[in-house]
Formats: C-alpha cells, sequence, structure tokens
C-alpha cells in the first residue's frame, strides 16, 4: 500500500456510492425537510454519511427538561440491515446509560429493524429519557436514585450535566 | 453527493405538499428508493425484493411490524410495480408543472397586490376630490379584497384533490384501463383539467389532509388485498433443504426425499432441488447472456421460469465447507483457496449471492450473471470496508479505505512535510556548526518523508 493508491482512490471511490449511503442522503434530505421538534442530526463530515453527530432535548416534565444532549451515530456497513451504533456523548446520567455513554435499548439491538431510522431513534431516545427502563439497567445507582430519591437524582444529573459545560 | 437527488421532500414546497406521502408510499420503507420489484410479505408489507430477501436472511421477520416470515411466502405486489413505474415516469414533468404553477400564482398574486394598491391610490384621489362620503365606505374596500379571492380558492380547493390524479391518470389509464376507478377519475380529467387550468390555488391545512387520504388509503387497500394466498398457506412451511414449501403433514417425508437426492450420486431433476437447481440457472445463463449483448436488454422471466430458476435457501448445518467451496467456485464467485475464509464467511457469500440472484428474477430489467457478480462483490467490500476490525490482508479494500481515509493522509503527509522543513532548518544550523555527524541525519529524515511506507506506519 502506497500514497500513490491513495491519491488515486477518490475517483475509484465515487463509484462506491453504496447502499448505506444513498439511504442516510434520504434520511439526511428527510431531517432537514421536515425535523421532528426537540431532535436534529447531521454528518461529521459530508464526505463520509457514515459518521454523524445528534442532539436531542430532554422531554418537558422530565430531568432532562430543557437540557441538550449530544450523541454520536456510527453506521455499520450494511445498515438499514445492522443497527447504528449510538452513544452519548455528553455525559449523562440515566438508568439505561453507562457512565462511557453506551446505551441500552432494545431497538438498538435485537429489536432493530430495517425501518426504523435516524428520526426514530431520536424519537425513541428521548422518551427513554422519560421513561427509563429500570429493570435492566446499565447504571445501577441512576437506576436505585430514580426510583427512590428524586432530589439526589437531580443533584446528580446536574453535576454530571456540568461536566460537559 | 448528487446535485439531482430524487426525495419525497421535493414535493413540500410545491402547491400539493400531499404528494409527499404519496411518493414515500411508493418507496420501500428499507432502502428508501422507488421500489424495486416490489414484494409483498404474508403480513401485507410492501418492500423491494432484494431488501426484504436481505432483511429476512438477517432475521425471519417483517421489518416493519416484526411478524415472522420466510422468503418463500413473499409474492409479487404487482399493482405496486405499476404505481413506481407510471409514477416516476411523471415524476419530473409533474414537478416542474407544480413548480412552474407557484411561480405563475407568485407573480400573479404580486401583480393583483399592485393592482390592488393602485385601485386605492385612485379611490382616495377620487374621494378626496368628490368630497368625504364617511368612513364606511374606506372600510368597506379594504374589507372586500381579501374576501374575493378567498371565495375562489375555496371553491377550487374541492377540485384540487383530484388534480394530483388527474395528472396521472392519463398515462395510467394506458395501463389499468380495466380499472373502474380510473376509467372514472380520466373521464373527470377531461373536463377539470381544461376548465380550471389557472393554477390559483393555494396550500392550505385542510387540503393537503385530504390529498393524503386519498393519495395513501387506497394504496393500503391493494396493499393488504394481495396476500391472500400466503394467509391460506399457513399451514405450508419451507423444507429445510430445498426450502419449497410443503404442506405441514407432508413436509416430512420431502425432507427426506430431499436429502436423499442429495447424497445419491446422480439426482434425478424433478426431487432434487437442493443439489440441481444451483446448477440449472448456470445452464440457461449463456443463452440468455447471449440474448443482452444483441438487444441490451432482456425480456423479465415468466412466472414459471423463476420458479425453475429460483434458487432455495438452504441450511447452514446441513451443507458442507467443502461443498460450499464447490458451489461458490462453480458459479464464478471469488472465494480463496487456501482455506482461510471461514465457513460462516461462505455460508453469508451464498446467501448474498442466493438474495441478489432471486431478487433478480424478480426485477424487470434482469441483470447478466456477471453484473450479479460484480454486485455482490461491491456488496461485500463496502460490509468490509466499514469493518476495521476485519481488515486482514485478504478482504482488506485498499481503494475503497484510502479514500476514506485520504484526508487523513494528506493532514499526516502536510504535517510531516512542516516538521521536515523545521527540522531541515534546524540541522542546517546545526550543520553549519557540526557538519559531518548531522547531515545523514537530515538526509534519512528526508528518506523517511519521501517514502510513503513511513508515512503510513
Amino acid at each position: 500500500m502506497s500514497v500513490s493508491t491513495a491519491a488515486v482512490a477518490p475517483a475509484a471511490g465515487s463509484s462506491n456510492t453504496t447502499n448505506v449511503t444513498k439511504r442516510l442522503q434520504k434520511e439526511l434530505m428527510q431531517l432537514m425537510m421536515s425535523p421532528s421538534p426537540g431532535t436534529s442530526a447531521f454528518p461529521d463530515d459530508p464526505c463520509n454519511l457514515l459518521k454523524w453527530t445528534a442532539t436531542i432535548v430532554g422531554p418537558d416534565d422530565t430531568y432532562f427538561a430543557g437540557k441538550t444532549f449530544k450523541l454520536s451515530f456510527a453506521f455499520p456497513g450494511d445498515y438499514p440491515l445492522q443497527p447504528p451504533t449510538v452513544l452519548f456523548t455528553t455525559p449523562m446520567f440515566h438508568p439505561n446509560v453507562d457512565m462511557a455513554g453506551r446505551i441500552c435499548l432494545d431497538i438498538l439491538k435485537d429489536k432493530w429493524s430495517a425501518v426504523y431510522n435516524i428520526q426514530s431513534i431520536l424519537l425513541s431516545l428521548q422518551s427513554l429519557l422519560g421513561e427509563p427502563n429500570n429493570k435492566s439497567p446499565l447504571n445501577g445507582q441512576a437506576a436505585q436514585l430514580w426510583d427512590e430519591d428524586p432530589k439526589e437524582y437531580k443533584r446528580l444529573l446536574e453535576k454530571r450535566h456540568q461536566e460537559a459545560e | 453527493m448528487d446535485a439531482d437527488f430524487p426525495d419525497p421532500t421535493d414535493w413540500i414546497p410545491t402547491p400539493v405538499p400531499g404528494l409527499q406521502a404519496l411518493e414515500t408510499s411508493l418507496r420501500c420503507q428499507v432502502c428508501k428508493e422507488f421500489f424495486t420489484a416490489p414484494k409483498v410479505t404474508s403480513c401485507g408489507h410492501t418492500f423491494c425484493s432484494l431488501c426484504i430477501r436481505r432483511c429476512l436472511s438477517v432475521s425471519s421477520k417483517c421489518p416493519t411490524c416484526m411478524k415472522p416470515d420466510e422468503e418463500p411466502r413473499l409474492r409479487d405486489n404487482v399493482i405496486f410495480s405499476e404505481l413506481v413505474s407510471s409514477f416516476t415516469a411523471i415524476r419530473k414533468q409533474l414537478l416542474d408543472t407544480l413548480v412552474k404553477e407557484k411561480e405563475k400564482e407568485e407573480a400573479r398574486k404580486q401583480a393583483e397586490e399592485v393592482a390592488k394598491r393602485e385601485a386605492e391610490a385612485r379611490t382616495r384621489v377620487e374621494k378626496r376630490s368628490s368630497g368625504d362620503r364617511g368612513d364606511e365606505d374606506e372600510i368597506m374596500e379594504d374589507a372586500e379584497p381579501p374576501h374575493r379571492p378567498r371565495g375562489k380558492r375555496r371553491r377550487q380547493d374541492g377540485v384540487t384533490p383530484r388534480r394530483t390524479q388527474e395528472i396521472e391518470a392519463p398515462r395510467r389509464s394506458t395501463r389499468t384501463s380495466s380499472q373502474r376507478t380510473n376509467s372514472r377519475i380520466s373521464s373527470q380529467t377531461v373536463v377539470s383539467l381544461d376548465s380550471d387550468d389557472d393554477g390559483d390555488f393555494q396550500p392550505n391545512e385542510e387540503f393537503s389532509d385530504d390529498d393524503f387520504q386519498s393519495s395513501a388509503r387506497p394504496k393500503r387497500k391493494t396493499a393488504t388485498r394481495v396476500p391472500d394466498t400466503p394467509t391460506k398457506d399457513s399451514s405450508l412451511m419451507a423444507c429445510p433443504v430445498c426450502g419449497r414449501l410443503k404442506d405441514i403433514s407432508t413436509i416430512e417425508a420431502h425432507a427426506n426425499r430431499c436429502l436423499e437426492a442429495r447424497r445419491s450420486p446422480s439426482p434425478t431433476p424433478g426431487v432434487s432441488n437442493g443439489a440441481s437447481s444451483s446448477s440449472s440457472p448456470l445452464k440457461r445463463q449463456p443463452v440468455s447472456f447471449s440474448n443482452v449483448s444483441k438487444s441490451q436488454h432482456r425480456p423479465p422471466y415468466t412466472a414459471e421460469e423463476r420458479e425453475r430458476l429460483r434458487l432455495p435457501k438452504g441450511n447452514a448445518s446441513l451443507t458442507k465447507e467443502a461443498d460450499l467451496r464447490k458451489k461458490l467456485r462453480d458459479i464464478g464467485i471469488r472465494c480463496d483457496v487456501k482455506g482461510k475464509e471461514t465457513k460462516q464467511v461462505l455460508w453469508a457469500r451464498l446467501q448474498e449471492w442466493i438474495n441478489i440472484w432471486n431478487a433478480n428474477l424478480d426485477s424487470d430489467n434482469p441483470k447478466t450473471k456477471m453484473a450479479l457478480i460484480r454486485d455482490l462483490e461491491v456488496y461485500e467490500r463496502n460490509q468490509q470496508n466499514q469493518k476495521p476490525s476485519v481488515v486482514q490482508d485478504k478482504g482488506f479494500e485498499r481503494e475503497a479505505w484510502s479514500s476514506s481515509h485520504n484526508n487523513e493522509f494528506e493532514a499526516l503527509v502536510a504535517s510531516a512535510r512542516k516538521s521536515a522543513a523545521q527540522k531541515k532548518e534546524n540541522a542546517e544550523e546545526a550543520a553549519a556548526t557540526d557538519r559531518p555527524s548531522d547531515s545523514t541525519g537530515v538526509q534519512t529524515e528526508l528518506n523517511g518523508i519521501g517514502s510513503p511506507e513511513i508515512i503510513e506506519t
């Protein structure tokens, strides 16, 4: 492998407009033309549609109201047959999100379906914020406090969220 | 990215935004493209042939409703392929017409505005000259103009929901002239298209709702109407060996026969689907290939041919690795000689080939076998491309990888050059004081920049 192949590659790469890229282009168009409130998503690099950054705003009447959370999306080569890898990049304190930002959500794992898209993931995550699944927590402390000590939960969440700034 | 990138959102700014919903339902939910060779599942959802085959090989569930389903239960969705071809045929024309109409309307509105202002100015002048007749006249005049056009719009709104179909109708009716609804619509078309062609309407809420319902509802019905056969087939089960649907009561005997046929050295063509079916399309292929070179377009397969050529999925645990290799090589698909690739990889490759092959049988413009093999290679390459952990000597796709990392290379090269230049300066300074020892250092430094291997590692 040499730099000369790297220099030639862009021409060869253009024929590489894969199913994945095509589909993600369509999703981008959809998101831009009719975004759903409280969510946004955009590719990090216009040349590489396989990595996106998204934001969701915490739904009202939850601990997360008014807060904005960033997420990273990494799409596999066989998307949409396989789900993207979604991580919270903003520090998060939630029963189903671990300290590294990994998310435990069925539709991102075994319940994934090829008809889901970025928008539906963001909406699911938004509702996950308000209704965590406390039965299978990734963050045990958060799950416990969520049920037992809302005040302490709120305090820790604020503390975590301030780490972002 | 392509500049020309048709998408359902194209309709949002037009006077008929409801067409977005129409186009969305003419597109596959998996690939978001217009349906290619649409297939309907036994639960009534429609997908491209290839998309649903790929989905079902990942998990045997309908992607939309998660109901269990199997490949042999898929049925053609004939009406959808007609809808797609007639819609895509007129799409550009329709979009252009609607955009023009909107521009016309905006121009007209501006003209009206100007005229109104002029008229107001004139009446004021007249009033002033004829003496004060009171304010109520002025109020009346102000209030009236907004009323009039609105009334006009309302009236036409009653007509507009039909309009989208009207524009489609003349073409569609040639295809499906037997359909009652179409003939009714097209008879109205002639009258209304000519009579209210002014384009003097505005998109508003109630209208777009109407349009959505009129476009979406009947289609859903057609989608659910098709899978009558699969529900009747619910006592059927796919044979684990050949993949054919058989009645549950006879499946065991059938599977035994299939297995028997696989074992016997010279299988009879009637029973031995598992063993012989992979070779039958191969025999046919050269013939069709020569057809293509003549006409560039081969007529789609007949239903009978399709059934005959259809490849069964087989069963992973019943297939030996050596057989897999032989099968792939017989088809002409690349697979390594030394046995580096695991059975899993080979199996996945064969499954994808079967998906591509079977979907191609459903297509209106079937591709040649060579083209399909290329498709398979591209598909695999793109998959590997995204999994850096799999990147190894064999499956590693240089071009794709280097194109996606080209920026990083360039940045690295640039920074290397920069630091090299700096070091060179430093070295020259040093060389001024201590020439013999340092000059060699500079030399190696420069060599490092020149040779790409060092930059990469």
